[in-house]
C-alpha cells in the first residue's frame, strides 16, 4: 500500500511568475473619469434645457446650486418631470424616476440617492435629455408587417376593430400584405364569421378619399370617423397617433428624428394623438364585441368606396397618364420607399413587369 | 473542337461559377461582383485559364484572394511584413492642461453653482472631452511605444516561435 497522496498529489513544477503591477496603467489622472465626464456632461445639458423651457423655475430653484453629481440627476429629473406635466407626456424610463405628483423640485432634490448612482442614471439615460422621448399613441402597424422583427408575441396582439378593419382594407394600397389570420388568434371564433360575412372594400379604392368621405359620418368618440379609420392604419399623419413605442424600438431602433426643437409641434402632436386613440378605443367598445354594428360598418364603408374606387379605376385618358407620370417622375425617393407598386386591382406589379 | 471563339467565358469566385458574355472586361466584372458583395474580389488576383466544354474551349476567370496572415507560415508571413511599408505610429497628444484639470477639479468639488457653470459652459465642454480622451490616452500611448520598440526589428522568420517568425 503506497502512503496517502504519495501518487495522487504531485508537488506542481516550478514556472516562472512576473509580478505585473497594473495600478500605474489603471491610476486616474483626471479629477474626473471619462464616464463619470459623461453623467456631468449629460446633467449639465439638463440644466441648460431647464433653462431653456422652463426659465422661472431655473431662476428660482436651480442657478444658485452648486453643481454635484446628486443635483444633476435633480436638474434632469426636475426638467423631464416638467415636461411630463406641463407640455406632453414622456415615454416610462428607467434611468429617471419622473415627479408626477406634488411638488416636482421638492421631489427631484429629495431623491437622496448616491453620487455614483446619479451619475450612472444620467450616463445611461442621457439620450432622453439628447432628444424628446414622448409617449406614442399608434397601434403598431409597421409592426404587424415587419417581418423577421425580434417582438416579443404580446407586442402583436391587436383588437378586434383593428383586424378587422385591416381585413376590410386587405385589396386597397392601404392593405398590410400579411396573413391576418395571425393576428385573429386572441379573438373569438365570432369574429372570423363577421369576416365570412362582410364584405372587403373594393380594390383600387383610394383610402385617403374613403377616410375624407367617413369624416361626414357623424362621430359621437371624440374624434372624426375618417381619423379614426386612418389611424387604424397608421395614416394619421400625427407621428404620434401613427406610431408605437414598439415600433420606435424595433423599427428605429430607438432612434426618432425629434429635437427639443419641436416641442411646440409635439404639444399640439400629443393632444390630438392621445385624443385619436382615446375615441378608438371608444369606437372599438361599441362595436368589437357587435357583429352586427361591424357588418353594419363593411355595408357603409363599402358604400361609400365604391363611386371612388369606380373613379380611381376608370379608364384614364392620355392626358390624365401623362399628368400623373410626370408627378410620378418628379419625386425620385418614392421608389426607394415602396420597393413594389399596387395595381388597379390591388395586386404587386413588380418593377419591369408589363 | 470547333475553332470558333465562344461567345461566353467561365467567372470562378469564391468556389462559385457565372457564365459571362466572353466581351466582358474582367475589371468590369470585378466592379460588378463588388456590388454584388464579394468585397474580397475588390483586392483578388485574376487568373485567366482554359477548360474544355463540349465542343467548345472555355476561357475560365478565376478571382483568386490575397491571402492574409491567418494561417500563413512562419516565412509567408515574414515576407508578407517585409513587403507592407513602414509607418511610423503616431503618438497620442492628447493631455490634460493644467487649465482644464483645475476645471475638472472644481466641477468634482462642487465648486461650480449652475449659473456659473452656464457661464463658463465652454472651458468646462473642452475639460469634459479632455477628460473622456484621457480615458483612452494612456492605453494608446503605452501602445505606441510598445510598436516603436518593435518597429526597427526586421522580420524574420522563426519555426520555434509560436508567431512562426
Amino acid at each position: 500500500m503506497q502512503p496517502r497522496g504519495a501518487t495522487l498529489c504531485r508537488r506542481r513544477p516550478q514556472l516562472p511568475v512576473r509580478v505585473v503591477d497594473t495600478a500605474r496603467s489603471y491610476r486616474p489622472r483626471s479629477p474626473l473619469s471619462g464616464y463619470q465626464a459623461d453623467g456631468y456632461r449629460a446633467g449639465l445639458l439638463a440644466a441648460q434645457l431647464l433653462a431653456e423651457h422652463f426659465p422661472a423655475a431655473y431662476d428660482k430653484h436651480v442657478a444658485a446650486r452648486a453643481v454635484t453629481p446628486s443635483h444633476l440627476y435633480a436638474v434632469a429629473v426636475t426638467f423631464l418631470s416638467l415636461v411630463n406635466r406641463h407640455m406632453f407626456p414622456l415615454q416610462d424610463s428607467w434611468d429617471f424616476e419622473l415627479v408626477v405628483y406634488g411638488d416636482i423640485v421638492a421631489g427631484a432634490f429629495g431623491h437622496g440617492e448616491g453620487d455614483d448612482v446619479c451619475l450612472s442614471s444620467l450616463v445611461e439615460g442621457k439620450w432622453q435629455l439628447q432628444q424628446p422621448n414622448p409617449a406614442f399613441y399608434g397601434i403598431g402597424v409597421q409592426l404587424a408587417m415587419g417581418d423577421g422583427l425580434d417582438v416579443e408575441p404580446e407586442e402583436l396582439q391587436y383588437d378586434a376593430l383593428t383586424v378587422f378593419l385591416w381585413w376590410l382594407a386587405d385589396r386597397t394600397q392601404w392593405r398590410l400584405g400579411v396573413d391576418l389570420g395571425h393576428y385573429t388568434g386572441p379573438h373569438t371564433d365570432e369574429l372570423a364569421d363577421v369576416l365570412e360575412a362582410a364584405s372587403q372594400l373594393p380594390p383600387g379604392t383610394p383610402m385617403e378619399d374613403l377616410c375624407a368621405a367617413f369624416d361626414a359620418e357623424p362621430s359621437s368618440y371624440g374624434a372624426s370617423m375618417g381619423r379614426l379609420l386612418a389611424y387604424a392604419f397608421g395614416q394619421t399623419d400625427n407621428c404620434l397617433a401613427d406610431t408605437s413605442y414598439s415600433e420606435i424600438l424595433h423599427v428605429y431602433e430607438g432612434r426618432s428624428d425629434l429635437t427639443w426643437n419641436d416641442t411646440r409641434d409635439l404639444i399640439k402632436l400629443a393632444v390630438e394623438a392621445q385624443q385619436i386613440a382615446s375615441a378608438y378605443e371608444i369606437w372599438h367598445a361599441h362595436v368589437a364585441t357587435d357583429s352586427q354594428a361591424l357588418l353594419a360598418l363593411s355595408a357603409r364603408l363599402c358604400e361609400l368606396a365604391a363611386p371612388l374606387a369606380k373613379e380611381a379605376t376608370r379608364t384614364k385618358t392620355l392626358i390624365e397618364l401623362l399628368v400623373s407620370g410626370a408627378e410620378g417622375r418628379a419625386d425620385p425617393t418614392w421608389a426607394d420607399d415602396y420597393p413594389y407598386n399596387l395595381g388597379d386591382d390591388g395586386t404587386e406589379v413588380l418593377d419591369g413587369d408589363d | 473542337m470547333t475553332t470558333e471563339t465562344p461567345a461566353t467565358k467561365i467567372v470562378i469566385v469564391a468556389g462559385q461559377e457565372f457564365s459571362v458574355s466572353a466581351e466582358t472586361d474582367n475589371e468590369t466584372i470585378r466592379q460588378q461582383l463588388v456590388s454584388m458583395g464579394f468585397a474580397d474580389v475588390a483586392t483578388a488576383k485574376i487568373e485567366e485559364g482554359k477548360r474544355t466544354a463540349g465542343e467548345q474551349e472555355l476561357i475560365t476567370v478565376e478571382f483568386v484572394k490575397k491571402a492574409g496572415t491567418k494561417g500563413l507560415s512562419g516565412a509567408e508571413l515574414a515576407a508578407l511584413l517585409r513587403e507592407v511599408p513602414r509607418a511610423s505610429v503616431a503618438t497620442a497628444t492628447t493631455r490634460l492642461a493644467p487649465a482644464q484639470r483645475r476645471v475638472l477639479h472644481d466641477l468634482a468639488s462642487g465648486a461650480y453653482t449652475f449659473a456659473s457653470a452656464a457661464a463658463a459652459a465652454a472651458e468646462i465642454e473642452a475639460a469634459l472631452d479632455a477628460a473622456e480622451a484621457e480615458m483612452y490616452h494612456q492605453p494608446s500611448h503605452e501602445g505606441a511605444q510598445l510598436c516603436s520598440r518593435v518597429e526597427p526589428l526586421s522580420a524574420a522568420a522563426a519555426p520555434s516561435c509560436p508567431s512562426g517568425w
